[in-house]
């Protein structure tokens, strides 16, 4: 069986603070080497249920978070970009995404935001508004792939269920106060439940569908002001109105690419 | 039984500069983690103890000092603003507060790193009395009927306390202040064993600690150093009560810091 895990950087153990999450921040440091030990925790519990291909991707603003050196032996990882953006997803049996976060202006969710924390896109595709749990679970629902779990604050784990139903592990490893502030599991105790997690994720791969909603799909894409819509350059999209873009993908996997 | 320790950055083991209190001090990551030596100290003791739920507090500056990495792993912790919750989290259901790594009021002779709220000097009187926030603190948890069973900090806030709080807190100095910045310390590892068995000890007085309670309505005095500061003082409730003071009556406890 192999199984490609999704990173994102918002989510994981002991993040909950914009500079520890952008590149130039004091606390950005800090922040990759917490990633690490939730994305070890869930390699050593994709392991223990008989996992035998682990890849890891790098999903987190320019996708070079990793360290290397703390890296798990038994899997591979993924950094960068390339042309087919979307070809791991090709071999994969099944996707875990890993200390994800909230859509835009959830209010418990910690670090919430879709795509952009500075510019406020807002996403919704067939009338739903959606962020990037939605997002992925779409691209690797195309692919045939479905999440088997989610891990990141209470509010992401909520999301989680409402998109995706019953089927995956959640693992909420913090609870938001507000955008930066939380009661936080110690990172020590929050990698036990994303290793016990990953390890039940496995057996419960039969009851997770990969995600498929009607096709083609209607898009919409908002921003909080025109002057940033204004800066907006579409692939494909078509200006609606002061703040919004539309566009019809019939291709799940590129709801992203307005 | 539920536990939560408000900590703070200049009573803790091995502090002693405001370079290393300041978030851009160049000793600042160094205090960091000495923070974090004693915070884990006092949640085994309080483990020790029998205590089964722990929660920190993040109470210094703007409240992100906590290292995440190397939080003990049977405790929760709080960082970020208070979003309007009392000492930024504490629920009802706390049987206990721990001030952890606390200092001495503004103004007080031979104390180390000696402050009320802000470096500049403001002091605060509550019903006449002056007011630093070991007070402020257990006036917020009294409201609650929260007591405070220990606190934490060189040996002029372990006095501090036993004038507000009485013989019931364990008190715990693990340095002895001979000036603002200067000081003789215990070695971290000792002053951790410390308040590890003062932990411990303290779960055992609770039944000795009385939650703080002072008079309502309480009425607030905020003094400042000079009147240029008071000048540039902003204020959603207070008003101005003097060329270098505001003042301000709130029905209970747990508002003071509505003029803060």
């Amino acid at each position: 069986m192999k199984i490609l895990v999704l990173t994102d950087l918002e989510g994981a153990c002991g993040v909950c603070q914009f500079v520890q999450t952008r590149e130039d921040g004091p606390r950005y440091d800090e922040a990759r080497r917490l990633l690490m030990g939730d994305i070890n925790a869930c390699v050593d519990g994709l392991l223990e249920a008989g996992v035998d291909e682990i890849a890891v991707l790098d999903g987190h603003g320019k996708p070079y978070n990793f360290v290397p050196e703390m890296m798990h032996p038994r899997a591979t990882h993924l950094v960068g970009s390339w042309p087919d953006r979307n070809s791991p997803f090709e071999r994969c049996d099944a996707v875990v995404l890993l200390a994800y976060h909230a859509m835009a202006e959830t209010p418990d969710g910690v670090l919430c935001h879709s795509q952009s924390s500075r510019a406020g896109n807002r996403y919704w595709y067939n009338g739903r508004e959606s962020g990037e749990i939605t997002q992925h679970a779409l691209i690797a629902g195309h692919f045939g792939a479905p999440v088997i779990m989610v891990t990141g604050d209470q509010a992401t784990c909520r999301e989680a269920r409402e998109v995706l139903g019953d089927g995956p592990v959640t693992v909420a490893v913090k609870t938001g106060l507000g955008r930066e502030g939380a009661i936080l599991l110690a990172p020590e105790a929050g990698r036990k439940l994303i290793r016990q997690g990953a390890r039940d994720a496995v057996a419960r791969l039969p009851q997770c569908t990969p995600y498929q909603i009607a096709l083609p799909i209607k898009g919409r894409l908002s921003f909080p002001s025109k002057e940033v819509a204004d800066g907006y350059r579409p692939r494909r999209a078509t200006r609606v109105d002061d703040l919004a873009f539309e566009a019809t993908f019939d291709n799940p996997a590129e709801v992203i690419g307005f | 039984m539920k536990v939560f320790i408000f900590s703070d950055l200049e009573g803790i083991s091995g502090v002693c500069r405001f370079v290393q209190t300041g978030e851009d001090g160049p000793r600042y990551e160094d205090a960091r983690r000495l923070l974090m030596g004693d915070i884990n100290a006092c949640v085994d003791g309080l483990l020790d103890a029998g205590v089964d739920q722990v929660v920190v507090r993040d109470g210094h500056g703007k409240p992100y000092n906590l290292v995440a990495e190397m939080m003990h792993p049977k405790a929760t912790h709080i960082v970020g603003g208070w979003y309007g919750r009392p000492l930024g989290g504490l629920e009802p259901d706390c049987d206990a507060v721990i001030l952890l790594g606390h200092h001495a009021m503004a103004g007080t002779p031979k104390a180390v790193l000696c402050h009320t709220q802000s470096l500049r000097g403001d002091r605060y009187f509550y019903n006449g009395r002056e007011t630093g926030e070991i007070g402020q603190e257990a006036m917020i948890a009294g409201h609650f009927d929260i007591p405070v069973i220990m606190i934490s900090g060189d040996d002029a806030a372990c006095r501090e306390a036993r004038e507000f709080l009485g013989d019931g807190p364990v008190v715990i100095s693990v340095k002895k202040a001979l000036a603002r910045e200067g000081a003789e310390l215990l070695a971290p590892e000792v002053a951790r064993q410390k308040i590890r068995a003062g932990a411990a000890e303290a779960v055992a007085r609770l039944p000795q600690c009385k939650p703080y309670k002072v008079e309502s309505p309480v009425h607030i005095r905020l003094e400042f150093p000079d009147k240029e500061t008071a000048d540039n003082f902003r204020s959603e409730h207070g008003a101005r009560a003097a060329d270098t003071a505001y003042e301000l009556t709130v029905d209970q406890a747990c508002d003071i810091f509505q003029l803060c």
